[in-house]
């Protein structure tokens, strides 16, 4: 009845006691200071034609509640669950509560964080589905996916029901009826005229009066997200901040090249970097640790393409294009994790020798 | 010198390093074992051929196995003895060896080399060769070998690091030997002929580092505490600032030379005592042992022998169970006195680990009175207690792990040793020898009181002893009054607890404290060393320590799928990609995993494991990895 069994294994046998679930849910706590926020600036929505409450909370939920119920049918099913009469059912889902890692919890709030305030909760729910049985089940679930699962279900959303949905999200081209919403967006006069709008600096930081997506107009809130993710070492400090201070010379290069001729504005580095999802994105899309590079070579490439890109495309589209930056850059990782390895340690002296012979 | 701080090198993870256990433990010299079996493979070449025959006489100090090619080494005997066997077993790590079988005849003579005095470069060379003398850090190079370099070198780096967890041989060594070890370390320097010695203290031995500081010609690095610190190519570079290249260079292709401080204390005792490499200091520690220390071991000792000299595995001592029922008159004052079970018992081994105790003639007595009943006779099949005429049975049985018993003499020897004292008042049962278990199973078959005399020796750890019971695998604790045994650890050897408790159903119920068990037995230190099954195997030139664990410590956890997250390569000390290794080794491309993994460079430290939040098996992919290219690499030859 004692178990006085020995464990054998392969060394070290002491482990860090740091675990997947854990890192989940502490990327889940980074989370809640942007739901939050996005509580408070988006609680009360006026359409003109009709109001809508509490679309944050709404969108949360179903997102959240689809991505796990997707991933628990998905594996269910995968499992095994129904065969032989469903007599596994049970074994099954104590097996699914095994392995149960709050990734979909963590694809279902940033789903939810970067949906406009006027998605309805159906588009959210088909995004959600698509996100976690498409682009993460089928690939193999947890840390197989090949990109990111809330950037493409964002972009399969934007395409799927840009117009009526997202005309406001954040997306400067198509703004005019982001002016049906409170604030107009920052991102469309950065885009559209080269200057800052209405908007100061200090309420684009704090997110009030911001139009945008639900999650992304509070840079504050994102930042305490940031700090948490950084103190419990989940994501590596530099990695946002390099993606974002490359992001916005890049943008202040080229509104320079394209409005003023030649006249480089460096005021307008932050108001590039806060309008828009790029800090959501920096810190919580860019940072997935499935899709992103594996090595720190690799993970130079992949921020500094990245923040180019996306202020390339932001400016010659017109739109909000982190998701799309992001599933570009997801499908290059593994090129570039197959030519960014580090030299091992002391490779070098050997290549020196190499030379002198 | 004053110590000066060292380089940086990126990587490397920094683990608990609990050496709090036996850091203040003295270097002890551990009693010689009645018998050894000394390994022939001491060293990392080729194992060395036997010179002796089985019943032959040896020597404390007298060849016994010659080396076979340059980089074996030669085997002395540890005891003064006889050659008993000498046969093929496998080792801890798996791999089968040849070991000599030699019985102690209680002799103390040597057979020590002549003292060298003010000896020159080639004396000491041969001398550190005739004495068999090998790296004692871990991998067990030669070291006549690794001071005869082909290129000529400038500098001798002494390792005390002593990155891993629990080890703290070398850091006693350092504090109690350090002027031997300076000794050795000039000597070895002489047989160099190079000037610079530089020794590297982590940071977490201050004591060691002031110890040092005073020796002019010593230059003190203190390093910053991380593992693996003491990984030769890291500790090149944190000292010297010189990279060491890809394998086959050697650090002597960057002009040093790297040797550990036990071996530096080993050389010293060649040199000065003519003493060969025939015992090491070792630890013992976890929160598993009862009394973590360091050992003075001789060579090939069998780790038992190493637990018992430290008390025991951390479990509790018992000295005594009485089982008093309640519900009879006719039992109400009787206790099961097994003081008088000594002379005349029998037990039995049985398959699963619980041993049979029977006792023929065993005397009852009743309460506050010394005259026994001669007429009343109970019989103890495999502790099991009952008395015949009324047929009421008391049931107990002794479960010990993860010892195997061979016989009876051990299960006497280790068991149940009963002895004669006359009851101490309420104490029924009083076992002389203290019986060293892990748990005590006891099947009460009616409602009665239990009461059980323990104590922990001189266990410095904090431990608690209760009954407790299973429910599936929950163990609920049923005592109020548990015993906290050594709550300060200060307790005197010889206090014993009493802990008892009034069964009111009959059912099966446990004795143990909670923290006791080892989940984990370990030889070597905890990133590195090997996991044992038992503790019938035998000590090496590189053993650095045994080690129990607990569960707490040890867990075994399951692989969850990678993240990609790649801390792994964060924190790789020799800037590798074991993820990539891993993935191509799962799917059986092992030069794709070799090519992207960088492998081949990889000093097996551990961190990657260590460091892998989805716990994956980093270690095993690149060990398979690395034989699979071995292979291949064979075949193209």
């Amino acid at each position: 009845m004692i178990d006085n069994t020995v464990v054998i294994s392969t060394p070290p046998h002491v482990r860090k006691k740091r675990s997947t679930k854990g890192i989940m849910g502490d990327v889940c706590i980074a989370l809640i200071p942007a739901a939050i926020a996005a509580m408070i600036f988006f609680w009360k929505v006026d359409l003109g034609e009709k109001v809508l409450y509490a679309q944050p909370l709404i969108l949360l939920l179903t997102c959240v509640f689809t991505c796990v119920a997707t991933e628990f049918v998905y594996f269910f099913i995968a499992k095994g669950g129904f065969g032989n009469k469903c007599k596994n059912a049970g074994t099954v889902c104590k097996l699914w509560w095994k392995q149960f890692d709050l990734t979909s919890v963590v694809t279902g709030m940033i789903i939810a964080l970067i949906l406009p305030p006027t998605a309805m909760w159906y588009e959210a729910l088909i995004g959600s589905i698509f996100a976690i049985a498409i682009v993460k089940m089928f690939f193999g679930g947890t840390g197989k996916n090949l990109v990111n699962p809330a950037a493409t279900a964002r972009v399969v959303m934007f395409l799927s029901f840009s117009l009526t949905a997202y005309a406001a999200a954040n997306i400067g081209s198509l703004i005019d009826s982001g002016e049906v919403l409170t604030g107009a967006t920052n991102l469309s006069y950065l885009l559209k005229e080269g200057h800052v709008s209405k908007l100061s600096v200090l309420d684009l930081f704090l997110g009030t009066g911001v139009n945008g997506c639900i999650g992304e107009t509070s840079a504050l809130a994102i930042l305490i997200g940031y700090i948490y993710l950084c103190v419990r070492k989940v994501i590596k400090w530099w990695q946002p901040l390099l993606f974002l201070t490359v992001f916005g010379f890049s943008a202040v290069l080229l509104s320079g090249f394209y409005f003023d001729s030649y006249k480089f504005d460096i005021t307008l580095f932050l108001p590039h970097i806060l309008s828009g999802g790029a800090v959501f994105a920096a810190v919580f899309m860019f940072t997935d640790y499935v899709t992103s590079p594996k090595g720190v070579i690799g993970q130079l490439v992949y921020y500094i393409a990245g923040a180019v890109l996306l202020a390339l495309l932001r400016f010659f589209t017109g739109l909000e294009t982190a998701s799309f930056v992001i599933m570009i850059m997801n499908i290059l990782v593994p090129l570039i994790d197959r030519y960014c390895i580090r030299k091992p340690f002391g490779y070098v002296k050997e290549k020196k020798q190499k030379e002198g012979k | 010198m004053k110590a000066v701080r060292g380089k940086y090198f990126f990587g490397g993870v920094h683990p608990n390093d609990r050496k709090y256990f036996s850091k203040a433990a003295p270097l002890e010299y551990m009693p010689e074992p009645e018998v050894v079996a000394i390994s022939t493979a001491q060293s990392l070449g080729r194992p060395a051929l036997p010179v002796v025959e089985i019943g032959q006489e040896v020597k404390r100090g007298e060849l016994i196995a010659k080396a076979d090619g340059p980089i074996s080494s030669d085997v002395f005997s540890s005891i003064c003895g006889m050659v008993e066997e000498i046969k093929e077993e496998i080792a801890a790590n798996g791999t089968v060896e040849k070991f000599i079988y030699i019985k102690n005849n209680g002799k103390t003579d040597n057979a020590h080399l002549p003292p060298l005095s003010s000896p020159t470069a080639e004396e000491i060379k041969a001398r550190i060769k005739d004495a068999g003398i090998v790296g004692l850090g871990g991998a067990g190079f030669p070291t006549a070998v690794k001071i005869s370099p082909r290129t000529p070198v400038d500098t001798l780096i002494l390792n005390g690091a002593e990155c891993e967890p629990y080890l703290t041989c070398d850091h006693r060594l350092m504090l109690e030997k350090t002027d031997e070890i300076v000794r050795g370390a000039r000597y070895i320097a002489t047989a160099l002929g190079v000037k610079t010695i530089i020794i590297g203290i982590e940071a977490n031995k201050p004591d060691c580092i002031a110890k040092f500081e005073p020796y002019d010609d010593i230059k003190v690095v203190m390093l910053k505490k991380k593992y693996p610190m003491g990984g030769e190519k890291q500790l090149v570079y944190v000292t010297t600032g010189r990279r060491i290249g890809l394998p086959p260079k050697l650090p002597a292709d960057s002009g040093v030379v790297v040797q550990n401080v036990a071996t530096a204390f080993a050389v010293c005792e060649a040199v000065e005592q003519g003493k060969q490499l025939y015992e090491r200091v070792l630890t013992v520690s976890g929160g598993a042992t009862a009394n973590p220390k360091n050992l003075w071991v001789k060579l090939g000792t069998k780790v038992q022998d190493i637990i018992d000299y430290c008390d025991g595995d951390g479990s509790l001592d018992v000295y005594g169970i009485d089982i008093t029922f309640d519900e009879s008159s006719v039992y109400k004052d009787i206790h099961f006195k097994a003081s008088e079970l000594y002379d005349n018992y029998s037990a039995e081994f049985d398959s699963d680990n619980t041993y049979t105790l029977k006792v023929d003639n065993a005397n009852l007595y009743s309460n506050g009175d010394d005259v026994p009943f001669k007429d009343v006779t109970i019989k103890v099949p495999v502790g099991y207690v009952k008395r015949d005429e009324k047929n009421s049975p008391i049931d107990y049985v002794v479960k010990k792990s993860p010892r195997k018993i061979e016989n009876t003499q051990t299960v006497m020897d280790y068991c149940v040793k009963l002895s004669g004292e006359a009851a101490i008042g309420q104490v029924g049962a009083k076992f002389n020898t203290k019986v060293m278990v892990n748990a005590i199973e006891i099947t009460v078959p009616t409602a009665c009181t239990v009461t059980v005399y323990v104590g922990s020796g001189k266990n410095k750890t904090k431990q608690t002893a209760n009954f407790y019971k299973f429910d599936g695998t929950l163990k609920t604790n049923i005592t109020k009054n548990k015993a906290n045994i050594n709550p300060d650890g200060s307790d005197a050897d010889d206090t014993i607890y009493v802990v008892s408790h009034k069964f009111k159903v009959a059912g099966t119920y446990y004795f143990g404290g909670e923290t006791a068990q080892p989940r984990k037995v370990i030889q070597g230190g905890p990133m590195t060393g090997v996991a044992l099954s038992n503790y019938d195997v035998y000590t090496h030139k590189t053993t650095s320590g045994v080690l129990l664990l607990t569960d707490a410590c040890a867990a075994a956890e399951n692989p969850t799928p990678c993240l990609n997250c790649g801390k792994c390569a964060d924190i790789c000390p020799m800037h590798l990609m074991p993820m990539n290794t891993e993935f191509y080794a799962l799917a059986g491309d092992y030069a794709a995993a070799a090519k992207y993994g960088g492998t081949l460079a990889c000093i097996e430290c551990g961190a990657c494991t260590y460091n892998c939040p989805a716990k994956r098996p980093l270690m095993q992919a690149i060990r398979r990895t690395k034989a699979e290219m071995r292979k291949l690499g064979g075949q193209k030859k």
